[in-house]
C-alpha cells in the first residue's frame, strides 16, 4: 500500500518535472527573437539542420551603385555596424530575425542625396515581434551618417575624420573609432568614441562614456552629459580649451595644467591654454576625468 | 466526528486530489497534442500554441505544489507534527 503511494507521489512529480520542461521550453521559445538572448540560447538556435522557432532568419544583400551624401538608418531592435570602404558603391546586408520575419520588410530608397534604410512591417495593422541587424559598408567619404535605434547597438568603424555623425539608441552600445562632429546618446548602454570634429554631443544616463580628443578646432564645442556613468576623455596633449566640469556626488579630474577660476571636489573651472574652444561636462553621480594622452 | 472518520475525509480529499491532478496534467497533454497539430498543419511558423503551453503550464505546477506539498504531503505532515508537539506540550503543563 505504502509503495502505491509512492508510485503516485513519484508519478505527480514527474509529471509536474514534464510540465517545468514544456513552461521553460515555451519561455525559450517565445523570448529567443530577442538580439540581446542570441548568445544564452545559442545550443537550441537550430532544431535539426534548419532555423529553430524565434530564430528562424533570413539574412540578404543589396548593392546601391548611386553616390549619396548623407546615410540615415532607423532600425527598432537589432544592431547597426556601419563600416567605410574604399569602393565606390555600398553594400546593405541585413538579417531578419523572429518567427514573423518574413513579414518585415527592409526599406532602402534614396532621395535628396540620402541613403535611408529601415524596417517596416508589411501589415499595418498587425506588428509582431522580429528584428533586423544591419551590416552596412559606405564609402569611408560620405558627408554623414545618421543611425537610430531602440534596442541595439550602434557601431562604426573605418569612417574618414570629416565624417559627420548623429547615433542614438536607447538601450545598447554606441561605439565609432573615428568621427567629425558627433552627436550620441543611450540611455543605458555605454558610449565609446573617438573626435577630430568641431562639435561633440554626447549624452548618457547610466552608461560609462569613455572617448579621445584627437583634435579640436578654434571655436568649437564639447558638451556631455551623463547621471550616473563615469565620463573619461584622453585629449590631444597641445589642448587648448576652456573647461566645466560638474559633478553633484562624483570626482573630478584633470591631467592637464591649468588656471583654475574654481577647484573643489566636485567642480572644475578654468583655462588649459588660451581657452580658444570650451568642453563642458556634467554628471549627477559619475566621475569626471580628462586625461592627457 | 471520530479521530478515524476525519482522518479517513482527509485521505479522501488527498487521494482525490492527487487523481485531479494526474487527470489535469493528461487534459493539458492532449489539449497540447491537438494544438500543436492544428498549429503545424495550418502553418509550419511560429509555434502560437507555446503560449497557451506556456501559461498552463504554469496552472499545473501551481496545482502540483497545492496537492503534492501544501496538501497531502511534507506541508500536512509538518502541521500533524507541530500539532502532537503542542498536544505533548499542554499534557506535561497539566
Amino acid at each position: 500500500m505504502k509503495n502505491k503511494t509512492r508510485g503516485t507521489n513519484v508519478l505527480g512529480a514527474a509529471f509536474a518535472l514534464v510540465t517545468l520542461g514544456i513552461v521553460i521550453f515555451s519561455i525559450v521559445y517565445l523570448t529567443g527573437h530577442r538580439p540581446g538572448l542570441r548568445p544564452c540560447f545559442r545550443p537550441l538556435e537550430r532544431w535539426g539542420d534548419r532555423d529553430f522557432g524565434s530564430w528562424k532568419r533570413t539574412e540578404e544583400e543589396r548593392r546601391v551603385d548611386e553616390v549619396f551624401s548623407t546615410l540615415r538608418v532607423q532600425n527598432i531592435s537589432g544592431s547597426i555596424e556601419i563600416r567605410g570602404w574604399d569602393r565606390d558603391y555600398s553594400l546593405v546586408r541585413y538579417t531578419r530575425q523572429g518567427p514573423f520575419a518574413d513579414e518585415l520588410e527592409v526599406v532602402i530608397e534614396l532621395q535628396n542625396q540620402t541613403l535611408s534604410v529601415y524596417p517596416a512591417h508589411t501589415n499595418a495593422m498587425r506588428k509582431p515581434p522580429a528584428s533586423v541587424s544591419f551590416e552596412i559598408a559606405v564609402p569611408e567619404d560620405v558627408h554623414s551618417i545618421i543611425a537610430g535605434s531602440v534596442s541595439g547597438s550602434i557601431e562604426l568603424f573605418g569612417m574618414g575624420p570629416e565624417v559627420d555623425q548623429e547615433l542614438k539608441t536607447v538601450s545598447g552600445r554606441i561605439e565609432t573609432d573615428n568621427a567629425g562632429d558627433l552627436r550620441a546618446s543611450a540611455t543605458s548602454g555605454p558610449i565609446r568614441f573617438r573626435f577630430s570634429g568641431r562639435e561633440l554631443y554626447i549624452k548618457t544616463v547610466s552608461g560609462r562614456v569613455s572617448g579621445d580628443i584627437l583634435d579640436l578646432a578654434r571655436g568649437g564645442t564639447c558638451e556631455l552629459a551623463s547621471v550616473s556613468g563615469p565620463v573619461t576623455l584622453n585629449a590631444f596633449k597641445e589642448l587648448d580649451t576652456r573647461v566645466a566640469f560638474k559633478s553633484t556626488s562624483g570626482t573630478v579630474h584633470c591631467e592637464f595644467p591649468i588656471q583654475t577660476a574654481v577647484r573643489n571636489k566636485n567642480l572644475l573651472e578654468g583655462t588649459i591654454g588660451e581657452g580658444s574652444s570650451s568642453i563642458e561636462i556634467t554628471s549627477t553621480s559619475g566621475s569626471i576625468s580628462l586625461n592627457r594622452r | 466526528m471520530t479521530e478515524k472518520d476525519s482522518r479517513y475525509e482527509r485521505a479522501k480529499r488527498i487521494a482525490s486530489s492527487k487523481v485531479s491532478f494526474i487527470r489535469h496534467f493528461i487534459t493539458y497533454i492532449v489539449v497540447l497534442a491537438v494544438l500543436a497539430l492544428i498549429n503545424n498543419l495550418t502553418s509550419r511558423g511560429y509555434q502560437w500554441w507555446l503560449w497557451i503551453a506556456l501559461f498552463w503550464g504554469i496552472g499545473i505546477i501551481f496545482d502540483f505544489l497545492k496537492t503534492y506539498v501544501f496538501m497531502g504531503g511534507r506541508m500536512k505532515s509538518l502541521e500533524d507534527r507541530m500539532v502532537k508537539r503542542e498536544m505533548e506540550r499542554m499534557s506535561h503543563e497539566e
